[in-house]
C-alpha cells in the first residue's frame, strides 16, 4: 500500500514536471511493475531487486530527456530505440538474475561454513576422548570422592582413601 | 580275603610309621622336635606329645605338645609360664610356632621338661592315705597358689595331666594347661554342675574356684583308687546326680574315705561357689587348722512332681537341663500355664513363676518357636547353667571357644549369632541374683557383638566376632590358615610367605584377614574397613591398600618385596579411578618402581594423591563440559539444516536486493557525473 502511495505520488510529481517522463518511466520500468504483481512475499526483495536496477536502466535516458528538448518525441524515441529497450530491460533482467542466484550462493557458503565448524568441534571432542576416556561423554557417572575423614593418627601413619594427607 | 585286606592295612600303617620316623625335626630356636617319635604317654586328648631335644644340652630331657590350629591356644598363659619354674607345675621351657609336616601346616609347639614318674592315673590306689595331702594335695595348692599369683587358672586338673617329675614319686606337678582353651579336656565328673553342663567348647575360662573343684575330685580318684562312680554312664546321669544329690553326696557315695580327708573333701566338692573352699582355705587345712565347710542346701522340692518329657522333676535345676536337652516338649510347660502353676502351687514361688511367665511373654514375641522358648525358660529355671539354645551352649565367658567350634568344626554360625541376636545373654545375666563385675564387662562385650553381627560387610560380621572373642585363635583365612598367624605382628612375614607360592590373581585380603586385622590391631581403623567394604571397586581397592600399609607400618615389618608385587597386581581399578589417560600412564611407570622398594605406604601415598585427584576431577569436569557443549553445538547444526536452508535463502535475497540497489545507486552516480562533466 505505501509502495502504491509512493509510485502514485512520484508519477503526480513526474506529471506535472514532465508528461515525457512519465511516459518513458511507466513503459521503461514495466518489469517492475511486472515484479510488484509477481512478487507476494512480505519483504519483496526480488520487487527490489528489480525495481533499482531497472531504474539504473532507465535513468541514463531520463536524463538525455531532462539534458535534452524533454518532449513527447524524444521519450517515444527512446522507447521505441531497441537498445534503449534492451538496456532498460536488460538491467531490469539483470536484477532478476541477482535475485535468483544470489540465495544458492549464499546457502553454499553458510553449508561450508557450518560444515567447517563440525569437524573443528569433531576433532576436539577426539582428543577429549583420547585424554579422558568413553567417561567424559557422560553417558558413565564419574566416581565422586567424598570419603569421610579418618580419626587423628600419629604422623606417616597410612590414612584411609580420601583421608587429608596432613593436618598441621 | 579280609587277612589280606588286613595285611595292607598293617604294610600301609607301618609304612606310614617309617614315613614319619625319616620326617625331619621341626625346629624351634634351639630346640628340635621329632615327628617321627611320638609319646602317646605324656599326650593329653588334644595335643600329641612329641620328643624334643635341646641343641645346647642334649642330655637334657624335653617333650614338645603340639596344639590342635583349630582351637585358640591359650598363648598368654604360655607367656606366663615360659621359665617361671613354679615348684608344683611341669616346668614350660619355650613356645613358639613352628610348621609341623604331620599338619602340613604351622601351629603351637610348647615345650616341657618331660616328667620321669608318669602320671598320676598310672598310681591311683597306689599313694599310702597319710601320704596324700603331702604327695598330691600341698604340691598342687601350691602350684595353684603360683598360678593364682599371675593370675591365671589351671582349668585341667585331672589324674592323667598330673604328672612325678621324678622317679620316686614323690614331686607331683601340674601338666599342661596351654595347648587347648580351658577345660576343653576335662571330663564332666572333673567339672562343676555348671560348667560341667556346657560342652568342652563352652565351659569358659573359669577360674580357682573350678580348680578346687577338679582338685577335690582328683583327690576322691586317689584315695578310691580310680573312678568313684563308675556306675553312671552319660554325662547326664553325673549332671542329674550332682543336681539331686549335690557333688559331694554323689562322688563320695558309699565309697569308704578317710575322716581326716571328709572335711577337705566337702570343702572343695562344694556346689556353691561361695561356699567352696579357696586356696587359703585349703593352705590352712594343710596347716592343721579344721574348718567346717558348709553344704550348699539341696534346690528346693516342690511338693509333687511336673512330668517333662516322660520324667519327673521335683526341682527347676533337672527341669531346666531337661527343657534345654528336649526342647520339643516346651509347649506342653507352656500350654494351660502348666510350669507358672507349678512354680506358685507345688514349688511356692512366686518370683520364678512371674519371671517364667514373662520369659514365655519374651519368647512369644520373638516367634514363639521352642528353641526359644526352652531356651528362655530354662535361664529361668536355673540361672547357674549355662546358655543354652538349640546346639550351642556355654558359659558366658565361654562364649568365644564355643563360637569357634560352632563355625570352624561344625561349619554352623547361624546358632551362635541367633543366639546373640535374640538377646539370651541379656537373658541370662538378667537372670542372675548376685551383682558379678566380671558380669558388667561381658554383657557390654555382648553388646559389641550384636553391633558386629548386624553389619554384614567386610571387616563385620561372623568373621570379626569370632576374633573378638577368641583372642588367641589363628587367622582362618584360606589364604593364611597353613601359616597359623595369631597375632597382628605374625601377619606381614606370613603374607610375604604366602605370596612366594599363592597365585597372583588371588586377592591378596578377604573377609577373615580384614576381620583379624581389626580385631587384633589395637587402634580404631573403622575408616580404613569401611573403605575396604565400599562397594566402588575402585574405593575398595585403595582401602584394601590403607589397610595393609597401615599394618605393614604399624608392625613395622620392614620392605615386603613379594607381598608388595602381589598387591600391586590388584591396582588396577586404583589407577582406573583416575580418568586422565596420561596420568593413568605415569602411575602405570610409577607403580612398578615403588613395588620394588617393598613399601605398601609409598605405594599408597602414590595413588591417593589427594591433590592430584581432585585437580584430575576437576579437569574431568571441565572436559566433561567442554565435550558436551561441542555435542550440543553440532547437534544443534546438524539438526538446524533445514532452518539454515531457509534461513540462507532469506539472507541470499536480501543480498540480491542489497546488491541490485548498490549498483543501481553506483549506475545513476557514474551516468550522472558523466552527463555533467
Amino acid at each position: 500500500m505505501l509502495l502504491g502511495f509512493i509510485a502514485l505520488f512520484a508519477a503526480m510529481i513526474l506529471l506535472l514536471v514532465s508528461m515525457a517522463s512519465l511516459v518513458l518511466v511507466v513503459f521503461g520500468m514495466l518489469p517492475t511493475f511486472v515484479a510488484l504483481l509477481i512478487d507476494r512475499s512480505a519483504q519483496r526483495f526480488a520487487f527490489y531487486s528489480v525495481l533499482a536496477m531497472n531504474f539504473a536502466g532507465v535513468f541514463p535516458f531520463l536524463l538525455d530527456l531532462w539534458m535534452g528538448s524533454n518532449s513527447m518525441s524524444m521519450a517515444v524515441d527512446s522507447l521505441t530505440d531497441v537498445f534503449s529497450l534492451f538496456t532498460m530491460y536488460g538491467c531490469a533482467a539483470l536484477g532478476w538474475i541477482f535475485y535468483i542466484i544470489t540465495p544458492p550462493i549464499v546457502t553454499t557458503a553458510m553449508t561450508f561454513i557450518a560444515q567447517r565448524r563440525v569437524a573443528i568441534l569433531r576433532a576436539r571432542q577426539k582428543k577429549l576422548l583420547a585424554e579422558w576416556g568413553e567417561e567424559v561423554t557422560g553417558e558413565s557417572a564419574s566416581v565422586p570422592h567424598d570419603m569421610d575423614e579418618e580419626p587423628a593418627a600419629p604422623s606417616g601413619e597410612p590414612k584411609a582413601p580420601g583421608a587429608a594427607k596432613s593436618r598441621k | 580275603m579280609a587277612e589280606q585286606d588286613q595285611g595292607q592295612a598293617q604294610a600301609a600303617q607301618q609304612q606310614a610309621q617309617e614315613k614319619q620316623k625319616a620326617m625331619p625335626p621341626a625346629m624351634l630356636d634351639r630346640f628340635q622336635i621329632f615327628p617321627g617319635q611320638p609319646l602317646p604317654e605324656l599326650s593329653t586328648p588334644s595335643a600329641k606329645a612329641y620328643h624334643a631335644e635341646d641343641k645346647r644340652n642334649t642330655e637334657r630331657k624335653l617333650f614338645a605338645l603340639i596344639a590342635p590350629p583349630y582351637l585358640g591356644a591359650r598363648t598368654g598363659v604360655m607367656d606366663v609360664l615360659k621359665g617361671a619354674n613354679i615348684r608344683g607345675a611341669m616346668p614350660l621351657v619355650d613356645w613358639g610356632v613352628v610348621h609341623w609336616p604331620l599338619m602340613n601346616q604351622r601351629t603351637v609347639a610348647v615345650i616341657y621338661e618331660r616328667p620321669a614318674g608318669g602320671r598320676l592315673l598310672d598310681h591311683l590306689g597306689k599313694i599310702n592315705q597319710h601320704e596324700m595331702v603331702r604327695k598330691i594335695i600341698e604340691p598342687i595348692c601350691h602350684g595353684l597358689q603360683e598360678f593364682a599369683t599371675r593370675g591365671v587358672s589351671h582349668r585341667q586338673i585331672r589324674p592323667s595331666n598330673l604328672y612325678f617329675m621324678d622317679g620316686s614319686n614323690d614331686r607331683l606337678v601340674l601338666g599342661d594347661c596351654t595347648t587347648v582353651p580351658p577345660g576343653y579336656d576335662q571330663p564332666t565328673l572333673f567339672e562343676t554342675v555348671e560348667r560341667g553342663t556346657a560342652p568342652p567348647s563352652g565351659r569358659g575360662a573359669g577360674d580357682v574356684s573350678d580348680d578346687m573343684y577338679a582338685l577335690g575330685v582328683t583327690t576322691l580318684f586317689a584315695l578310691v583308687g580310680g573312678n568313684p562312680v563308675p556306675h553312671f554312664r552319660t554325662d547326664d546321669d553325673i549332671l542329674f546326680s550332682k543336681m539331686l544329690d549335690g557333688s559331694y553326696a554323689t562322688l563320695i557315695g558309699q565309697e569308704p574315705v578317710p575322716v581326716n580327708m571328709l572335711e577337705a573333701l566337702r570343702g572343695m566338692l562344694s556346689d556353691d561357689e561361695h561356699e567352696r573352699w579357696g586356696l587359703e582355705q585349703l593352705d590352712l587345712w594343710i596347716n592343721g587348722r579344721r574348718l567346717t565347710p558348709m553344704q550348699k542346701k539341696a534346690a528346693p522340692k516342690a511338693k509333687r512332681p511336673i512330668e517333662y518329657a516322660g520324667r519327673d522333676h521335683f526341682n527347676t535345676k533337672t527341669l531346666s537341663l531337661a527343657v534345654s536337652r528336649m526342647p520339643s516338649h516346651v509347649e506342653k510347660l507352656v500350654k494351660d500355664n502348666l510350669l507358672e502353676t507349678w512354680l506358685k502351687r507345688d514349688l511356692e514361688n512366686s518370683d520364678m513363676s512371674s519371671a517364667a511367665s514373662n520369659a514365655i511373654h519374651m519368647a512369644q514375641t520373638q516367634g514363639g518357636d521352642k528353641d526359644i522358648m526352652a531356651a528362655r525358660i530354662s535361664t529361668i529355671l536355673d540361672p547357674s547353667l549355662p546358655v543354652r539354645y538349640k546346639d550351642c551352649w556355654f558359659m558366658p565367658d565361654g562364649f568365644g571357644t564355643a563360637f569357634a567350634n560352632s563355625v570352624l568344626q561344625k561349619g554352623n554360625a547361624n546358632t551362635p549369632v541367633e543366639v546373640i541376636s535374640r538377646g539370651l545373654p541379656r537373658a541370662w545375666f538378667d537372670a542372675q541374683d548376685t551383682y558379678n563385675p566380671v558380669y558388667v564387662a561381658l554383657e557390654k562385650n555382648f553388646d559389641q557383638l550384636l553391633d558386629f553381627t548386624q553389619d554384614r560387610k567386610i571387616g563385620y560380621g561372623v568373621e570379626r566376632c569370632l576374633y573378638e572373642t577368641n583372642p588367641t585363635l589363628a587367622c582362618q583365612s584360606p589364604i593364611l590358615v597353613e601359616e597359623y598367624v595369631t597375632t597382628i605382628k605374625e601377619l606381614m612375614p606370613a603374607l610375604e610367605r604366602v605370596s612366594a607360592k599363592i597365585d597372583k590373581t588371588t586377592r591378596p585380603i578377604d573377609r577373615h584377614i580384614v576381620a583379624f586385622i581389626a580385631a587384633r590391631l589395637n587402634q580404631n581403623i573403622d575408616p580404613h574397613v569401611k573403605a575396604v567394604g565400599d562397594e566402588r571397586v575402585e574405593i575398595a581397592t585403595l582401602g584394601m591398600l590403607s589397610l595393609l600399609a597401615l599394618v605393614q607400618w604399624r608392625t613395622k615389618s620392614g620392605n615386603l618385596l613379594g607381598f608388595t608385587s602381589w598387591v600391586g597386581a590388584h591396582m588396577g581399578p586404583a589407577i582406573k579411578a583416575f580418568h586422565s589417560k596420561s596420568i593413568r600412564e605415569e602411575l602405570e611407570k610409577e607403580v612398578p618402581k615403588l613395588i620394588r622398594k617393598g613399601n605398601l605406604a609409598d605405594l599408597f601415598n602414590l595413588l591417593d594423591n589427594a591433590e592430584q585427584r581432585a585437580q584430575d576431577q576437576m579437569d574431568f569436569d571441565e572436559a566433561s563440559k567442554e565435550f558436551q557443549d561441542a555435542e550440543n553445538e553440532i547437534k544443534d547444526i546438524e539438526s538446524g539444516s533445514s532452518a539454515l536452508q531457509k534461513n540462507s535463502t532469506r539472507i541470499g535475497q536480501q543480498a540480491a536486493a542489497m546488491t541490485s540497489i548498490v549498483i543501481s545507486l553506483l549506475i545513476i552516480t557514474v551516468t550522472f557525473i558523466g552527463t555533467l562533466w
